[in-house]
C-alpha cells in the first residue's frame, strides 16, 4: 500500500536561525492510520504540519503528500492542494467569528472543488449532518460561534476539517484548552468520524496520555536529529 | 470570487463600530472638500461673471483694483470725481457705441445708490452675456422713481408702488437722510448673482435734485427745497463717479484706453474690467487656495485614519487570515479580502458625503443666498468635481492596498499559525 505521507531526508531550518529546526531521515504514514504525533514543546511540532500542508519549503529532502511532491508544486498549487486534501484542527481560535457554526463548516467547500464534489450531498446538508454527527444539536446552529463553549467550537472546527472527505487530517493540540473528560470524548468523536469518512489522522499533542487507541505513536524527538535527543531518553 | 465579498461584509459588519467611524471621517471630509470647492467656484464665477460686454471702466486716477471695487462691487468710496464734461467727450468718441454714467455716495439701509441713465437696463451685461431683466415694473422715467436690485426687494419687502427715503452717504446707520424727497419703486430686477442685486437705481437727475439744498454734506440750514419745485432747476450732473463704455470694436480697446488715460482736462484711469478682475481675484485668491489645501489635507487625514485603522486591526485578525489560510484561502485571496473592505469603505464614505452636501447646500442655500450673497445651485456633483472625488478614491483605494499588502505578507509568513 502507498504511504498517504512519505518524508525523506527531511532538512529545515528557519531562515533567520542558524542551526536546522527538523531533521528527519525517514516518516512514513499509510492510509487511515492513526497516528499520535508527540513531543514538548519548541521541538518542531508545528513546523513540521506547516511543511505538511505545504506551507514551508524543506531546504532538503522529499515531501510527498497523496504521491505528490509537494516541491514540484508552486504557491497557489500548494495552497489548491492542501484545501483539496487535508483538514485542520488547531488549538483554539478555530472559527472565524462573523461567520455562523454552518458557515464556519462550510468553509472549505468555498475554497476547494473537489472537497465540494466530495460532498454526499450539498455542503449545507453535510454540514448539518457533520454537526449532529459532532453532537451539536440544530438549535445551537443559529447561535454566534463566539456564544460557544470552547468544547463545543472545538467540535465545529473538526465538522469543518472533515467535510468534503479530505484524505489528511492533521490536529495540532486540538484538545489542550479542554477539561480532561471532555479532551477524551472529543478525541472518540474525532477518531470515530475520521475512521467513517477514511481520512488518516495526524494528531499532534505534547500530553502524552492522550495516545490510547491511536494505531501509531511517534515521539517527534526521536525521528528529528536535529534536537540531538536519543531515542528513549525524552520523557513528556 | 465572490465568496470573498460575503466574507467582506461580514467581516466589516462584524467591526462595523471602527469602520463606520472611518466611514464617516471620510464622508466629512469629501463633504468639506467639495464644499469648499464650491463656494469657491461659484465665489469666482460670481466674482468674474459681475461685469461682462462692457469693454471699459472709466474713473478718476486711482489704482485699477480700486475703481473696479466702487465702480463695479460698489464697495469703498471713490477718491475722485470725473467730470461731466469730461465723460460726455469720451462717449462722443466716434468708435464708443454706448457709455452708462455711474454716480455713487448715497444709501439705504446701507444698499448703495447709483445714479445712472436708462440706458443701463439696456447695455449693462452680466455672466454669460446676459442682460438685466424686471421681475415686476419698468425702468426709472421720472426724476423720483427707483429701481431695486432683487435683494433689496426680498429683504426690505418692498414692493412696486412702495416709498423709499435714501441716505446721505455710505454705511448703516446715523447716516443724515433726504427725507423731504422720498423715491417711489417703479422696478424691480430678477436676480443675478452680482452687486446689482443689491443695489437701488435712480435717475442721474435725482441724485442732483437731492442735493439740490445740500452743502458740504449736510442740509443747508433755513433753505430747503421742496420736492415738487426741483424740475425748476438745471439737475443736468457736474461730476459723475464712474463711466462704463462699449466700444463698437474690440480691436480699438487699447487706443481708447489710451486716449483716456492720457486725457488732457483732467487725471483719469481706464480698465479693461477682465484684466482688473483677474487682478483683484489673484488677491482674493490667496484664501481661496488655502481654504483648498485645508480641505485636501482633511481629506488626506481621512484616508490616514482609513490605513491606520486597517493597519492597526490586522495583528488582531492575524489568526482570523491564519484560519482562512488552513481552509484554502490563498494570500492573493486575503490580500483582496482587505482590499474589497478599503474599496467600499472609501466608495461608501464618497457617497455619503456626496449625499451630505447636497443635503447641506439644499438646507443652507437660501441663507448662504441671503448672508453671503453666494448663489449655490443644487447639484449632485459636476465634472470638475468628479475628478476630485476621483483622486480621494484613487488615494482610498491606495491606501487600502498597503493594508492588504501587509495582510498578505503575514500570511505567507505566519502560515496558519501566527506568531503573536
Amino acid at each position: 500500500m502507498a504511504p498517504v505521507i512519505s518524508l525523506r531526508e527531511l532538512l529545515f531550518r528557519w531562515p533567520s536561525a542558524t542551526s536546522p529546526c527538523l531533521e528527519i531521515d525517514q516518516l512514513e504514514v499509510f492510509p487511515g492510520e492513526q497516528i499520535f504525533l508527540h513531543g514538548p514543546s519548541g521541538c518542531g511540532k508545528s513546523t513540521l504540519l506547516g511543511i505538511l500542508g505545504g506551507l514551508h519549503q524543506p531546504q532538503l529532502g522529499c515531501v510527498d503528500v497523496l504521491g505528490t511532491a509537494l516541491y514540484h508544486l508552486n504557491g497557489s498549487e500548494r495552497d489548491r492542494f492542501r484545501v483539496d486534501h487535508i483538514g485542520f484542527l488547531f488549538q483554539q481560535f478555530n472559527l472565524i467569528p462573523y461567520l455562523s457554526m454552518l458557515d464556519n463548516v462550510q468553509l472549505p467547500c468555498r475554497f476547494s472543488k473537489l472537497r465540494r464534489k466530495n460532498l454526499q450531498v450539498t455542503s449545507l446538508s453535510d454540514a448539518q449532518r457533520l454537526l449532529s454527527q459532532l453532537d451539536l444539536s440544530p438549535e445551537l446552529w443559529s447561535r454566534p460561534v463566539t456564544d460557544l463553549s470552547v468544547g463545543q467550537q472545538q467540535r465545529v472546527a473538526a465538522a469543518r476539517a472533515l467535510i468534503g472527505r479530505p484524505e489528511i487530517i492533521i490536529a495540532d493540540e486540538p484538545t489542550s484548552s479542554l477539561d480532561a473528560d471532555r479532551q477524551i470524548a472529543f478525541l472518540e468523536l474525532l477518531k470515530h468520524e475520521c475512521a467513517e469518512s477514511g481520512s488518516t489522522l495526524i494528531f499532534v499533542s505534547h500530553d502524552k496520555r492522550l495516545a490510547e487507541g491511536f494505531s501509531r505513536e511517534i515521539a517527534l524527538p526521536s525521528i528529528n536529529r536535529a534536537i540531538g535527543y536519543e531515542p528513549g531518553e525524552f520523557v513528556p | 470570487m465572490k465568496y470573498l465579498l460575503v466574507m467582506a461584509a461580514r467581516s466589516a459588519w462584524n467591526r462595523k463600530l471602527t469602520l463606520s467611524l472611518i466611514i464617516a471621517a471620510i464622508a466629512l471630509s469629501v463633504t468639506l472638500l467639495l464644499g469648499v470647492e464650491r463656494l469657491r467656484e461659484q465665489a469666482h464665477r460670481g466674482f468674474s461673471h459681475s461685469v461682462s460686454g462692457t469693454d471699459l471702466v472709466v474713473g478718476a486716477r486711482t489704482s485699477p483694483v480700486q475703481l473696479m471695487l466702487y465702480a463695479v462691487f460698489r464697495m469703498g468710496e471713490a477718491t475722485n470725481n470725473i467730470r461731466w464734461e469730461s465723460y460726455r467727450a469720451i462717449s462722443a468718441h466716434p468708435m464708443v457705441a454706448w457709455s452708462i454714467p455711474v454716480s455713487l455716495g448715497d444709501s439705504h439701509h446701507g444698499f448703495p445708490v447709483m445714479g445712472t441713465s436708462p440706458e443701463y437696463f439696456v447695455h449693462y451685461h452680466y455672466g454669460d452675456d446676459q442682460s438685466l431683466a424686471f421681475a415686476s415694473g419698468k425702468p426709472f422715467a421720472g426724476t423720483f422713481d427707483a429701481v431695486l436690485g432683487a435683494d433689496i426687494a426680498a429683504q426690505l419687502g418692498y414692493k412696486i408702488g412702495s416709498r423709499i427715503v435714501l441716505n446721505h452717504g455710505m454705511g448703516l446707520g446715523g447716516l443724515p437722510e433726504h427725507g423731504d424727497k422720498p423715491f417711489t419703486v417703479v422696478g424691480i430686477l430678477k436676480s443675478t448673482g452680482t452687486p446689482v442685486d443689491r443695489t437701488v437705481h435712480v435717475g442721474l437727475d435725482a441724485i442732483n435734485a437731492i442735493h439740490l439744498d445740500w452743502v458740504g454734506g449736510a442740509p443747508m440750514p433755513g433753505f430747503q427745497i421742496p420736492q415738487k419745485f426741483v424740475h425748476k432747476f438745471d439737475l443736468a450732473p457736474k461730476e459723475i463717479t464712474a463711466a462704463l463704455i462699449g466700444l463698437k470694436s474690440r480691436a480699438a480697446v487699447f487706443r481708447i484706453q489710451r486716449m483716456v488715460n492720457e486725457y488732457p482736462e483732467e487725471p483719469l484711469l481706464a480698465v479693461m474690467p477682465g484684466v482688473a478682475l483677474d487682478q483683484l481675484w489673484q488677491i482674493v485668491g490667496i484664501v481661496e487656495k488655502s481654504m483648498l489645501a485645508i480641505s485636501a489635507m482633511v481629506a488626506a487625514v481621512g484616508m490616514c485614519g482609513l490605513v491606520a485603522v486597517v493597519l492597526a486591526g490586522l495583528n488582531e485578525r492575524r489568526r482570523e487570515l491564519a484560519i482562512l489560510r488552513s481552509v484554502g484561502a490563498r494570500p492573493c485571496d486575503i490580500f483582496l479580502l482587505l482590499t474589497y473592505e478599503g474599496f467600499f469603505v472609501t466608495l461608501i464614505g464618497i457617497l455619503l458625503g456626496v449625499v451630505l452636501l447636497a443635503a447641506l447646500t439644499t438646507g443652507f442655500a437660501p441663507m448662504l443666498q441671503e448672508k453671503l450673497g453666494i448663489a449655490v445651485r443644487f447639484m449632485l456633483v459636476s465634472q470638475g468635481e468628479l475628478q476630485l472625488l476621483g483622486m480621494v478614491f484613487a488615494v482610498g483605494l491606495l491606501a487600502s492596498v498597503a493594508p492588504g499588502y501587509q495582510a498578505y505578507r503575514l500570511s505567507l509568513a505566519d502560515g496558519m499559525t501566527p506568531r503573536l
